[in-house]
């Protein structure tokens, strides 16, 4: 048995495919195939199984499937160590797990610059 | 003022007892209205229509889903407002509506609780609970934007309520959000078994494709075609409901 889901969150299983660009003015979880652009008002999930062939914009990112195209991100990207990213990202804030794999640039606008190193005393 | 739908079946001896004690109270509440007979190839539109233009506000159907889906179409058309007493089976409309069987209902259409709930709309035929497809490859089109696309093995429901009864209220979709819930099911490896893999997305018009012609139940009823065409009539059915509904 289905339900809708309580906060409109819109969900692309395995098995399913996407053809053309995809909106959604939520949250979106996806383990399936899109061909296609994904923008999203809120969150978005791609799982391990999943692959994305065009860009993707969100609010937020967690990632550990693939993705080839460029990825814009409001906040936060975090890539698990499975994440491929074929394009380049841009967001403010990355985590990157031990083994993702990263082909592209990345750009942080506004990000917070890394202190200095301290210098010798001497 | 009332118009009341009995449904063919409820005139079997097998319901006597109960619609006996189902007028009683419905007398006793002050509830009384004309009373329809439903009839085995007669349309009860005409006479529906009659009744609201002479003044029923609310139309009563007496029976089951069956029943309730007969009328649907006239009721939403003339702008009356829709009670159920559930009489017989399958009820689970009314079980979605927190309507009791049988005598009860009869309090609960007396307390007059409202709902507008969105009607759905599949190739002219309008809908309540929602519509199940067969598994087969299924494409979903959303306008120019984009189609979804599932194998051999997705299995289609558009949901306003539940196709199927529902065993809490997390199976229910939302009927008042102007949208009906698009599921597919289609099944992935887990380990050695298949399990369900649900994609679900919120549409409110879109068209569904087939490569042939597939046979799909609308609120039960068969309907088949190769494209079906779907939308959604946002708050146009007014029903009474209890407090104790699912939504």
């Amino acid at each position: 048995m289905k339900s809708k889901n309580a906060g409109g969150e819109t969900i692309i299983a395995e098995g399913v495919k996407v053809e053309g660009d995809f909106t959604s003015n939520g949250n979106v979880v996806i383990e399936g195939m899109v061909h296609g652009n994904v923008a999203a008002t809120g969150n978005v999930v791609v799982g391990p199984n999943a692959v994305i062939d065009a860009d993707l914009s969100a609010q937020n990112l967690q990632m550990s499937g693939q993705i080839k195209g460029n990825v814009r991100v409001e906040d936060k990207v975090e890539m698990a160590a499975s994440s491929v990213l074929e394009g380049d990202l841009t967001t403010h804030v990355l985590s990157v797990a031990a083994g993702a794999t990263i082909n592209g640039k990345i750009v942080m606008p506004n990000g917070t610059p890394a202190p200095a190193p301290a210098e010798d005393e001497e | 003022m009332y118009c009341y739908i009995y449904d063919a079946f409820v005139q079997d001896r097998k319901y006597e007892r109960e619609l006996i004690a189902i007028e009683h109270r419905i007398t006793d509440l002050g509830l009384q209205g004309k009373i329809v007979r439903l009839a085995l190839f007669r349309d009860p539109k005409d006479q529906i229509r009659k009744e609201v233009e002479a003044g029923a506000k609310t139309v009563v159907v007496i029976g089951n889903d069956q029943t309730v889906h007969q009328v649907l179409n006239t009721v939403v058309d003339t702008g009356a407002t829709l009670a159920i007493i559930p009489v017989g089976e399958p009820n689970v409309l009314a079980r979605i509506l927190g309507i009791p069987k049988g005598v009860a209902a009869c309090d609960t259409l007396s307390q007059r609780i409202i709902e507008s709930l969105d009607v759905g709309n599949i190739n002219g035929k309008r809908f309540l609970t929602g519509v199940r497809f067969p598994k087969a490859v299924t494409r979903v089109r959303y306008g120019k934007q984009y189609d979804l696309v599932s194998n051999k093995t997705g299995q289609l429901e558009i949901l306003n309520l539940s196709v199927e009864a529902p065993k809490g209220k997390g199976d229910i979709a939302n009927p008042v959000d102007g949208q009906l819930q698009v599921t597919i099911t289609t099944q992935k490896r887990k380990g050695l078994r298949n399990v369900p893999a649900v994609t679900s997305i919120p549409f409110d018009t879109f068209e569904v494709l087939y490569d042939e012609p597939v046979k799909a139940l609308a609120d039960g009823v068969e309907l088949e075609g190769e494209k079906f065409d779907v939308t959604t009539e946002q708050g146009v059915l007014n029903v009474v409901v209890s407090r104790e509904r699912m939504f």
